[in-house]
């Protein structure tokens, strides 16, 4: 199909490039409630998006018009489609880009679980068969339900340019509730995350691990209202620097949002706490976002974009580097942060209190603002006295530039989702809503 | 303007042959059709994009097995297609004809299209541009401090096929939304709002009064000076858009009735008992016209009907899909959906909101000593087990005697148990707004166009 596509737009002389992005989903899903099987889906998906670019000329100027459109497998018509397209196109024009060129240098990087390509049900099974192991070792713990949802997807993109790039990647979702106790005193935990390959989950130790913190929601405390040290950690890593990567991205530069400069230190005072240097990392293995190629084709690496505070250069796509006039890095993918000089446990120790955040009810903090807020769903508060109190509700409210202007880092590392860096980020000051 | 396609008048007896064929061997089976066709717009100062939005194309079939369902679900849309995918369940899908019987509902046939004036598909590319940099010059022009505008617009027709052996259902939906973004700068630091709202609807929502966008601009700007809140109790007096991310958010998940299957759901222990104060009353409507979660029918063929959530303040109804209800023994509500053909059906909400009282926003205000008016929501996590909350909001105004004192602080976030916040519900407003640009997600997944939104109320809230 995708040959068929090609030599339609290829026969389309008015077209100053194409790049077409073809991908084949095969999902494998199972639902189990109660340990009982509620729903077992297979799912097989193809898609063709098509980039069009026509030259037109506005005001005497060079243009480039542009549009993407999609094409179904087996879709007759593709010539009309692509005509119309053209008209679309011509309507409105951007500056112009050229398109990757074909003749880069792939990293040998697979991410690709090759159980999951070769036999998806069998994962399943393999996950539910450790699910079961790890949960006839915690009587005291009932299974609600669990999501397991199992893909594997293949890229192929192809350009006008001789650009003809493929690569093949999976991912495995899980999601589990767990209670604890029995009504009316009964507790919850719901996990939610993937990683490329099935083994990466980690079941065994994070089954334990979620385990505890069922069983802490039972005894748990609304914290005391008050500013004091805040230690995230978890998934809330991998959004909390969206701030970083928004102001550093070539395209808040080009569109006027971003208050970075090359050169010049992220934050507008001096850091009373440790400096950070932030890479984008496309070839982690087990990291959300790792690819052999962005989708401009771009090869996948890793780059430096702050580097002890101040910003480096800024990560641009294949069009924003061109309109910036630097060099492209891809677009952003896992962000990585080196270590710090702490110990984990340097991190919770304070002469009052400090409150470590598991989990947060949900955490989107602000890209533009920094700004950041979320209700405590799995919190501890560590004591001067050595105590630890597990914590439910409330809320944390921040801003991460004001957070990262008094910051220490960890020196121990771990992989959350689309974050590999210090397992934890100290905040000196938050403000903490509870009682 | 109504016609159906062809290509969906053939699908529709290809979907049946395959219901016929996989009811040989199981005892229930249905099939459904959905695909998506329209255009996305961005356009800031130096540059718009446009795109068609991804189809989203695809059929599912599935069945019930007696004890479970099993699905196939395929992007590829022809004859031979699903005669594979029935092939693939007959071969693979071991049936219980003595296990759970599925009611497949109440004979019912039609082709529904939702209500419109302006075609957007008859709107030439070049004027849906020139509308969206109208709107753009107005946001900058409105402040020095204004460092970029963009302004996102969407339209889209959604058509869904559901049959089964007694349904050949149709529906055709079409969808427009656009939202204004300012970003204002102080060089120092950045602040962001956006405006807009989505609906099923035509072109003629894409209006927008100068007054609407400066008040935009000023409002991101009152952000660049913000303090920080006082933790604490306040007397709350939210807008329609926190009263909508309340009633999504923090009450309406608990009461989708999968989280009853899996025990999850603490409004169990509050059916058809008080659970908010008595001027509360609260409604989920896909009969609503107008609004992103309107429809005729659900994804399981369930006509359209209100479930009245809360009345009086008494938890009465959940909300359903048809395999909680079968399971629960409740009555079915259109409330079964997918995101697409790629995922399943759950219970889900559709148009979500408070329905209106008897007060104005001033009274509202002017009864309040030391409080807080929210005028938006902006986010928001359900917990239906324990019913905690956390409804955030990009600003609130400080309310001294009654008054706006002009102060501002930011972000703020409301947390609690959403029964004591319901109870404190003291003061009901008259108007109604609905937004309808939320995407709504199960958990963190599984995305369907909804609708929030109430009056103002007020009520007493922990802040932070």
């Amino acid at each position: 199909m995708i040959e068929k596509i090609a030599a339609a737009l290829q026969k389309q002389t008015v077209l100053s490039s194409w790049a077409i992005s073809e991908r084949q989903l095969r999902s494998t899903q199972l639902y189990e409630v109660f340990g009982k099987r509620e729903s077992i889906r297979a799912v097989d998906a193809t898609t063709y998006d098509v980039d069009l670019h026509v030259p037109i000329s506005t005001d005497g100027t060079d243009r480039m018009g542009s549009i993407r459109i999609e094409i179904a497998p087996g879709e007759t018509g593709i010539d009309t489609r692509i005509r119309r397209a053209i008209e679309s196109a011509s309507v409105h024009g951007n500056r112009p880009f050229m398109l990757t060129e074909a003749g880069m240098v792939y990293p040998d990087f697979q991410s690709a679980d090759p159980d999951i390509v070769t036999n998806p049900w069998q994962v399943i099974d393999d996950i539910h068969e450790s699910l079961r192991e790890e949960a006839a070792k915690a009587p005291d713990i009932r299974i609600s339900s669990t999501e397991v949802f199992v893909k594997y997807l293949r890229q192929r993109l192809v350009n006008s340019r001789g650009l003809d790039v493929s690569q093949d990647y999976t991912d495995c979702l899980w999601e589990i509730v767990l209670f604890h106790g029995r009504k009316p005193e009964e507790s919850e935990f719901w996990a939610i995350f993937s990683r490329p390959q099935w083994r990466q989950l980690n079941i065994g130790e994070k089954f334990g691990v979620f385990a505890q913190h069922a069983r802490n929601a039972l005894i748990a405390k609304t914290p005391r209202s008050g500013n004091c040290p805040v230690v995230l950690t978890g998934d809330a890593l991998e959004v909390l620097y969206q701030y970083l990567i928004h102001h550093a991205s070539a395209s808040a530069r080009f569109t006027g949002s971003s208050l970075f400069e090359p050169g010049r230190p992220v934050l507008p005072d001096e850091p009373q706490g440790d400096r950070f240097t932030m890479y984008s990392n496309s070839i982690i293995s087990g990291g959300s976002y790792s690819r052999r190629f962005d989708p401009d084709g771009l090869p996948g690496t890793r780059v430096r974009i702050i580097h002890d505070g101040v910003l480096e250069r800024f990560w641009a796509t294949q069009q924003y580097a061109q309109y910036l006039g630097i060099e492209p890095t891809g677009a952003f993918a896992n962000i990585e942060l080196p270590p710090g000089t702490r110990s984990w446990e340097e991190l919770l120790q304070s002469d009052d209190r400090v409150i470590l955040v598991e989990q947060f009810s949900t955490f989107d903090p602000q890209p533009v603002a920094g700004n950041y807020l979320g209700e405590i769903r799995v919190g501890y508060e560590y004591r001067a006295d050595g105590s630890v109190v597990p914590l439910r509700g409330g809320s944390v409210t921040g801003n991460v530039v004001s957070g990262l202007t008094n910051a220490r880092f960890c020196r121990e590392m771990e992989i959350f989702q689309g974050y590999y860096g210090p397992r934890g980020v100290r905040f000196e000051e938050a403000q903490v809503a509870g009682l | 303007m109504n016609d159906i396609p062809e290509t969906i008048h053939r699908l529709r007896h290809w979907l049946k042959t395959a219901i016929a064929r996989l009811e040989t061997k199981f005892p229930y089976a249905q099939a459904s059709f959905s695909e998506q066709e329209g255009l996305s717009i961005m356009s800031n100062r130096q540059e718009t994009r446009v795109s068609e939005i991804p189809s989203r194309r695809g059929i599912t079939l599935a069945v019930h097995t007696g004890q479970f369902w099993a699905e196939v679900g395929a992007s590829e849309v022809t004859e031979a297609s699903v005669d594979a995918s029935v092939t693939r369940l007959l071969e693979r899908i071991p049936a219980d004809k003595e296990g759970v019987s599925i009611d497949p509902g109440q004979p019912w046939s039609g082709d529904f299209h939702s209500e419109y004036r302006i075609d957007p598909r008859q709107i030439p590319l070049r004027d849906k541009i020139e509308r969206l940099a109208d709107i753009r010059g107005v946001l900058t022009g409105a402040s020095p401090r204004v460092a970029a505008a963009f302004v996102r617009y969407g339209e889209r027709i959604v058509r869904k096929v559901y049959v089964n052996r007694v349904k050949d259902l149709y529906q055709e939906l079409l969808h427009v939304s656009s939202v204004p973004v300012v970003i204002v700068s102080d060089g120092r630091s950045t602040k962001t709002m956006h405006g807009g709202n989505g609906y099923q609807a035509g072109f003629e929502k894409i209006e927008y009064s100068r007054e609407e966008l400066e008040t935009l601009v000023r409002e991101s700007e009152s952000l660049l000076d913000a303090g920080t809140i006082e933790p604490g109790i306040y007397d709350v007096v939210g807008g329609p858009g926190l009263a909508g991310v309340i009633a999504h958010e923090a009450f309406g998940h608990g009461v989708e009735a999968d989280m009853f299957l899996k025990q999850r759901a603490k409004a169990v222990d509050y059916l058809g008992k008080p659970v908010a104060s008595s001027l509360v009353n609260m409604i989920d409507s896909p009969l609503t016209k107008g609004f992103p979660g309107s429809c005729f029918f659900d994804d399981e063929g369930m006509p359209a009907t209100d479930t009245h959530i809360i009345e009086n303040g008494v938890l009465r109804n959940v909300l359903t899909d048809l395999r909680s209800a079968s399971e629960l023994g409740v009555p079915r509500s259109a409330n079964g959906r997918r995101e697409a053909f790629t995922n399943k059906v759950y219970a889900r909400m559709t148009n979500t909101y408070f329905a209106p009282g008897e007060s104005t926003r001033d009274e509202m205000i002017a009864s309040v000593g030391r409080g807080l008016y929210m005028p938006h929501g902006s986010n928001g996590m359900e917990d239906p087990k324990n019913w905690g909350i956390q409804v955030e909001s990009p600003f609130a105004l400080e309310i001294r005697d009654g008054k706006l004192t002009g102060k501002v602080f930011a972000p703020v976030v409301i947390t609690g148990f959403v029964p004591d916040l319901l109870n404190s519900i003291s003061m009901v407003g008259n108007d109604l707004h609905l937004e309808g640009l939320g995407i709504c997600q199960k958990g963190h997944k599984e995305q369907v166009p909804v609708a929030i939104g109430g009056p103002h109320l007020k009520m007493i809230a922990r802040v932070g």
